[in-house]
């Protein structure tokens, strides 16, 4: 039930036969190409954002400014930034190394992997296949996007675009739905980049695994809220999380979805909660759509089956997949709620006793792949920080972290693993190549390798790698270890006034000389 | 031979990984003092049991104390300092570089330990294969179970008689055993794998990490192939280097030299001098000599054999094993031909073949036709010829002028690429490994002065306040990616400051003269 024309499955064979061609010539080794490639794609979005907009406004009823805040500029600000950085990037390292390396030309090549596999989902369909696509570029791979199939206008848009404006041997568009997937994950691919639910995460890691591909997984999970019950601004919550859990209607993977709050607190909350969704929602039918009716009735079974009080929204219109935004307070860990990522407006509230027992919710349930805490107290934030894993932890907002220019995004555990944009991404796509060189008189010390062994060859063996440890048994730095950094200070005193005292031996009034130097050149 | 080991009981294994997994919650290893403890441990083990290490070795796999110590010790003390004196570096917070709109923020990137990680090394260099990610993990702040190779009935129940000595049974612990024991271990959800083995088990390993999406550091090997320049070829220096990167452990080594693509003329010039090397090294032959080691057991003994066997190559020397004594003589065959019985495998043995090819190009097709391999070794005294197969190739790693170095030396990383695996480590690569770069901002209340267009309802005025505050108001190069013009003016604009300055003050200094 296609309403716009898939990828053949004879056609994906051949694609990707053309991309590894492509690769194979040695075309995208040339950085000044990569940069033309990343400058189209950043005019592809801004010559096109109106468009773009329409696309997505006839596909989910998104609201342009949303689009342009959550999207295109940010793709935009990305493409400036590596375009500018990719060249410094690209270039051979020089670690450092020790004492008997030195002399052997260590370098450290970036490398691209080859042709790899972009997988992004229906939810933010610029944002989450662009912002990959700029680290393979810039890393010099070629690449396959698979664009989601549940967005009639947008996807075939998208398709258009990346054909009129991107080099066909360096980027293609494949459409389709489960069957054109499979197809592709059958191929043998240098690196996969999946954004999706964890379900398909494991398909696409197994499908990965039989070729030994690796594989960045960027999953979803119930991103937890923790309120410091002092924290003295609570309209300020209020406002960032009416935003961030409804922005898109809540299909965001970092959107926040439930909160734990002290129980007196609770009420308050919910107060603040009120008030802005009065003044951010006036009218409920100018939010986004959810993707399809199976989510709306999802969602809607989340709420039919809550033992928590609805004291917002609650509107459910399965036939035109609308959700309207929804706070549910008073939820024990076991509710309906509390089961999957919801993935539409429906905010949770869990009434805690302690911060304690909030950690102790977070750790029991799979790593999120953020965590938001509200708090002014420093320790406060630092307990939550160490005592809990996260692909990111957030102080006093939501969601931004997906956007904000040098930051990595990733999940850990159950969120997925790997990371993306900027240097972050560049990495995901490059393999580091070690290369060295060993210069041919170098065998007059490399000798003692050579066989035969014998006890002296093996005493020299034994010399030449020698380590002095620097640390006691308790790893402790050594006491001579820790004079050392001075060493050289006490060296570079001890000699420099030596010589200042033998200069003044010998010239007697320099001093003076210099003193009256000094004078003169003040009043100059 | 016949003494076996203990393997650790299926029932214990799950009791290990909680044990583990409840350490690391009660967040002791947050503490880079309790991790630096742990790593002094490593290294003190290694140095107070240097002879019993050496002794075991020599037992399990014949292998001589010079080869253990410049391959398998020294490495693992070096890494051991190296790791103790950047990890406070590598454990502070990195503030990353961003544009003035979230300056305010207080952006952090947190290295933060990924969790209980499982190491599985292989029986080949037992130390450096399972100590080296030990001490990253270590450093990273993460608890570890190691799997020791079943293969060595010495070393493996030393070592982990040391481990048990020596380190904190919160922080590391050891598993023993062979397929069902590893299997019991895969069926936990751990929260990073690092594998060191054959391609096979790494899909199984990868398989089955992929159920709980666990990321994973496969390090597998394949065929590494050595292209000779026979430009002003040196051939007594290279016939010196590929012979001992190819008999070191017997062949039993994951970077180790397969087999030589190099022009048909040139094949006799390369045989020769790899016969005198041969005469040099092991006067009296391998099988006689204490500076040569021996197969890990029959099966495999009878493996390497097989492909000698079955080869249609001349053999240059070498040629009879004995399997039941784990004994496969070091052995070069020419003439090989593409398809030969040796050329379909990793070799995994002592047995180097020389493949004659026609040109350079032919040697780079080849190479990229079969499985990226872990090295690649080039013989050249030509830049150019080192930039072309670098180039035109993909490897692990690519070495010019010797086989094998890159491994034990600091500051490279170790990894594999396509078929030879993905994941590097040593040094700061390791640590990398197991951490997980966990982003932060903390945004202050006051900044909602200046964003209030994030919020709905969404007007006409908020978008254009959106574009103008997030994305560049103008883009630093135009549509076929070339810089600006006003970007390269930018970029002048401190040379501009510069001269303007000295002018200034050149006027000043005239002014005053006058």
């Amino acid at each position: 039930m296609s309403s716009f024309p898939y990828t053949t499955l004879g056609d994906i064979d051949t694609i990707h036969s053309t991309l590894k061609a492509s690769f194979l010539s040695g075309k995208m080794r040339n950085v000044s190409y990569r940069k033309e490639q990343l400058a189209k794609l950043a005019y592809l979005v801004k010559d096109n954002t109106k468009a773009i907009c329409d696309a997505l406004y006839a596909d989910v009823n998104r609201n342009p400014t949303e689009v342009i805040l959550s999207e295109t500029s940010i793709i935009l600000a990305e493409v400036a930034n590596v375009y500018s950085n990719v060249s410094s990037w690209a270039k051979d390292i020089n670690p450092p190394t020790g004492l008997n390396f030195r002399l052997m030309k260590l370098r450290i090549k970036p490398t691209p992997k080859g042709v790899v596999l972009i997988i992004a989902p229906f939810n933010f369909p610029l944002l989450l296949t662009f912002m990959p696509l700029i680290g393979a570029l810039a890393a010099g791979c070629t690449v396959v996007l698979k664009i989601s199939e549940a967005l009639p206008n947008t996807s075939p848009l998208i398709q258009n675009l990346v054909e009129k404006y991107l080099d066909p041997h360096v980027v293609r568009v494949v459409q389709g739905g489960i069957m054109e997937t499979s197809k592709l994950l059958q191929l043998r691919w240098d690196h996969i980049l999946f954004t999706g639910s964890a379900r398909v995460g494991h398909i696409v890691s197994a499908a990965a695994a039989k070729h030994n591909t690796p594989i960045t997984l960027e999953l979803g999970g119930k991103c937890p809220v923790i309120i410091d019950h002092n924290y003295p601004d609570f309209p300020l919550i209020a406002r960032r999380l009416s935003w961030g859990r409804n922005l898109n209607s809540g299909q965001a993977c970092t959107a926040p979805d439930f909160v734990l709050i002290s129980r007196s607190r609770q009420d308050q909350l919910i107060k603040e909660l009120k008030k802005a969704y009065e003044k951010f929602f006036p009218v409920e039918n100018n939010l986004p759509r959810l993707i399809s009716t199976d989510a709306t009735k999802r969602i809607k079974g989340y709420l039919d089956g809550t033992e928590g009080e609805i004291v917002i929204g609650g509107k459910t219109d399965v036939e035109h997949r609308f959700i309207s935004p929804t706070v549910v307070m008073d939820v024990n860990g076991t509710d309906t709620t509390m089961q999957e990522e919801i993935f539409g407006p429906v905010l949770s509230i869990i009434p805690v006793d302690s911060l304690d027992e909030a950690i102790d919710i977070i750790n029991s349930r799979p790593q999120p792949l953020a965590i938001y805490v509200f708090s002014e107290n420093e320790q406060f934030k630092e307990k939550v920080t160490r005592s809990t894993r996260s692909g990111s932890i957030v102080y006093n907002d939501v969601v931004l972290q997906a956007g904000v220019l040098g930051l990595p995004l990733g999940g850990a555990g159950e969120s997925g693993h790997g990371q993306y944009k900027g240097k972050y991404g560049f990495d995901t796509f490059t393999h580091f190549r070690s290369s060295m060189e060993t210069p041919r008189w170098m065998d007059r010390i490399v000798a003692v390798r050579y066989p035969p062994f014998t006890s002296s060859k093996h005493s020299a063996a034994v010399r030449l790698t020698a380590v002095s440890l620097p640390f006691d048994r308790q790893g402790r730095l050594l006491y001579s270890r820790r004079v050392q950094p001075w060493l050289g200070f006490f060296t570079f005193i001890v000699i420099g006034s030596m010589l200042v005292s033998i200069y003044l031996n010998s010239h007697p009034n320099a001093w003076l000389q210099a003193k009256e130097r000094f004078l003169q050149w003040r009043e100059m | 031979m016949a003494k076996t080991m203990e393997y650790t009981p299926l029932d214990e294994i799950a009791k290990i990984h909680d044990t583990l997994l409840a350490s690391f919650i009660s967040g002791k290893m947050q503490s880079i003092a309790v991790r630096k403890k742990q790593i002094a441990k490593v290294a003190y083990m290694i140095k107070e049991n240097t002879n019993a290490i050496h002794d075991a070795l020599f037992k399990d796999l014949h292998r001589s104390p010079a080869e253990t110590t410049i391959c398998d010790l020294s490495p693992v003390l070096h890494e051991a300092v190296h790791t103790y004196n950047h990890i406070d570096k590598w454990t502070k917070d990195i503030k990353p570089s961003t544009t003035a709109a979230y300056h305010a923020m207080n952006l952090r990137v947190k290295p933060s330990p990924k969790g209980v990680v499982l190491i599985i090394a292989p029986f080949n260099f037992p130390l450096i294969l399972s100590l080296t990610p030990l001490i990253s993990a270590i450093a990273a702040g993460c608890t570890v179970v190691l799997k020791f190779s079943e293969m060595l009935p010495s070393v493996s129940p030393l070592l982990q008689g040391l481990i048990e000595k020596y380190l904190d049974p919160q922080v590391v612990r050891v598993v023993q055993g062979a397929i069902p024991e590893t299997s019991a271990l895969l069926n936990l959800e751990w929260n990073h794998i690092f594998f060191t083995g054959s391609p096979r088990v790494g899909q199984i390993v990868a398989t089955a990490a992929a159920k709980f999406t666990t990321p994973v550091t496969l390090e597998l090997g394949g065929k590494c192939p050595i292209i000779v320049d026979p430009h002003r070829a040196d051939y007594k220096l290279i016939a010196r280097r590929i012979l001992w990167g190819r008999a070191t452990n017997s062949g039993q080594v994951c970077v180790s030299p397969d087999y030589v693509l190099i022009p048909r003329a040139h094949q006799k010039d390369l045989a020769d001098a790899l016969r005198q090397s041969y005469e040099e090294f092991w006067p009296s032959g391998t099988h006689e000599s204490a500076s040569f080691g021996r197969i890990v057991n029959p099966a495999s003994a009878k493996r390497v054999s097989g492909y000698i066997n079955e080869s249609k190559g001349n053999i240059l020397f070498g040629g009879v094993s004995e399997p039941d004594q784990c004994f496969v003589p070091l052995t070069v065959l020419t003439d090989v031909a593409k398809t030969d019985s040796t050329m379909q495998e990793e070799i995994f043995g002592p047995v180097l073949s020389i493949v004659p090819v026609d040109s350079l190009d032919e040697a780079i097709d080849f190479v990229n036709e079969r499985p990226q391999p872990l090295a690649l070794y080039v013989f050249t005294r030509d830049a150019r010829y080192k930039e072309k197969v670098a180039r035109n190739t993909r490897s692990g790693a690519i070495v010019f002028n010797d086989t094998m170095m890159h491994g034990t030396a600091p500051g490279l990383p170790f990894g594999g690429s396509g078929s030879s695996g993905y994941g590097q480590y040593h040094g700061k690569w390791g640590f990398d490994t197991f951490t997980h770069y966990r982003a932060s901002l903390d945004n202050p209340s006051w900044t909602d002065r200046f964003v209030q267009f994030r919020y709905p309802p969404y007007t006409e005025w908020k978008v254009v306040a959106a574009k103008a505050v997030l994305s560049p108001v103008v883009l630093p190069f135009d549509k076929d990616g070339k810089k600006t013009y006003l970007k390269r003016l930018q970029q002048c604009v401190p040379v501009l400051i510069l001269i303007a300055a000295v002018l200034y003050s050149r006027q000043k200094y005239q002014a005053r003269l006058s």
